[in-house]
């Protein structure tokens, strides 16, 4: 048997753990074996000595930790506003984002950018004119073709001349 | 585990988890706090009934898990006051020993102090620390030997 397994079976001995008995009653013919069995106890009795005490008996040590379990609304305080204000803030910016969404589907000439639908009498009323027609640049949302407001008419040989 | 209160299970174990968290945290202080922790996770923990298994492993776990949500928050504020000398909560240990204790890497100090503090067998230890039994046993050989040479080199 190696030292390694020979030590590491002492080991589990000490600690009661199930062992082979006739390794371990070979182990300890060995003086290694026996040195680190007495090592071992020796290790557990320093560790078994130590003087350290809790500094409160248990009694203390229960009536702080319910003590202070009563006092985490008080400390949560000042961040249960804080949430509550950042919860309604998302609330909030997705519930304008939801109904702009809306109002843009369901009416896009409304949409800022867009021309307002106008009435025949209203576009006879004031005609608006051919420059305000004119699509502008950048714009690729309309579609439809402007309404005409009013009708130029060009003479041949009078308004213009071929070849000129 | 009916007519288990809290307070008869943390009572018959506060000693040796406060030893146990001394010895983790190198702070007497940092065991007082953590030893409430304990005693609250007890209490939530039996109002929860949840299995409880072995009364000393269970409450060693959870023991362990306070220890290990601590190291975690104070991982993430670095600049706190979280790393005290491990010597100030050993003076009354045999000084050979603490030394030896603290070089220790912090997971063969767990187990150690898991068999020798709490007690806890091998198949307790691996369900706490989630390794396997034939793992403790070798990791509690290796640290006895480790801690053997220590307090030679000592003398």
């Amino acid at each position: 048997m190696k030292e390694d397994d020979r030590n590491a079976l002492i080991s589990a001995a000490l600690d009661a753990e199930p062992v082979d008995v006739q390794h371990l009653r070979e182990a300890l013919t060995t003086p290694d074996g026996r040195d680190a069995l007495a090592s071992f106890l020796m290790l557990r009795a320093s560790v078994a000595a130590d003087a350290v005490e809790p500094r409160r008996d248990a009694a203390a040590v229960m009536a702080a930790a319910r003590a202070r379990r009563r006092s985490w609304p008080v400390v949560l305080g000042w961040r249960m506003p804080v949430g509550v204000a950042a919860s309604l803030a998302i609330l909030l910016t997705a519930g304008a984002f939801w109904a702009g969404t809306a109002w843009r589907t369901e009416s896009p000439a409304g949409w800022p950018g867009q021309s307002a639908p106008q009435t025949a009498g209203a576009r006879e009323a004031s005609p608006a004119s051919v420059q305000d027609s004119v699509p502008r640049e950048g714009r690729q949302d309309e579609d439809v073709p402007p309404i005409p407001s009013r009708v130029l008419r060009f003479t041949p040989g009078v308004d213009w001349h071929e070849g000129s | 585990m009916a007519g288990l209160t809290p307070e008869d299970v943390f009572t018959r174990h506060y000693r040796d988890i406060y030893r146990y968290l001394v010895r983790m945290s190198g702070r007497p202080d940092v065991a007082d706090d953590l030893s409430q922790d304990v005693f609250l996770r007890v209490v939530r923990a039996l109002r929860n009934g949840g299995p409880i298994g072995h009364e000393r492993g269970w409450i060693f776990s959870i023991a362990r898990n306070v220890l290990a949500d601590r190291g975690r928050e104070q991982r993430r504020q670095p600049s706190g006051p979280a790393a005290a000398p491990a010597t100030a909560a050993t003076q009354d240990l045999a000084f050979g020993l603490a030394e030896a204790l603290a070089g220790l890497s912090e997971s063969d100090r767990d187990v150690f102090l898991l068999k020798e503090v709490g007690g806890l067998t091998y198949e307790e230890i691996s369900a706490a620390c989630a390794c396997t039994v034939e793992a403790v046993r070798s990791r509690l050989f290796r640290t006895r030997l480790s801690l053997r040479k220590s307090l030679a080199d000592g003398r």
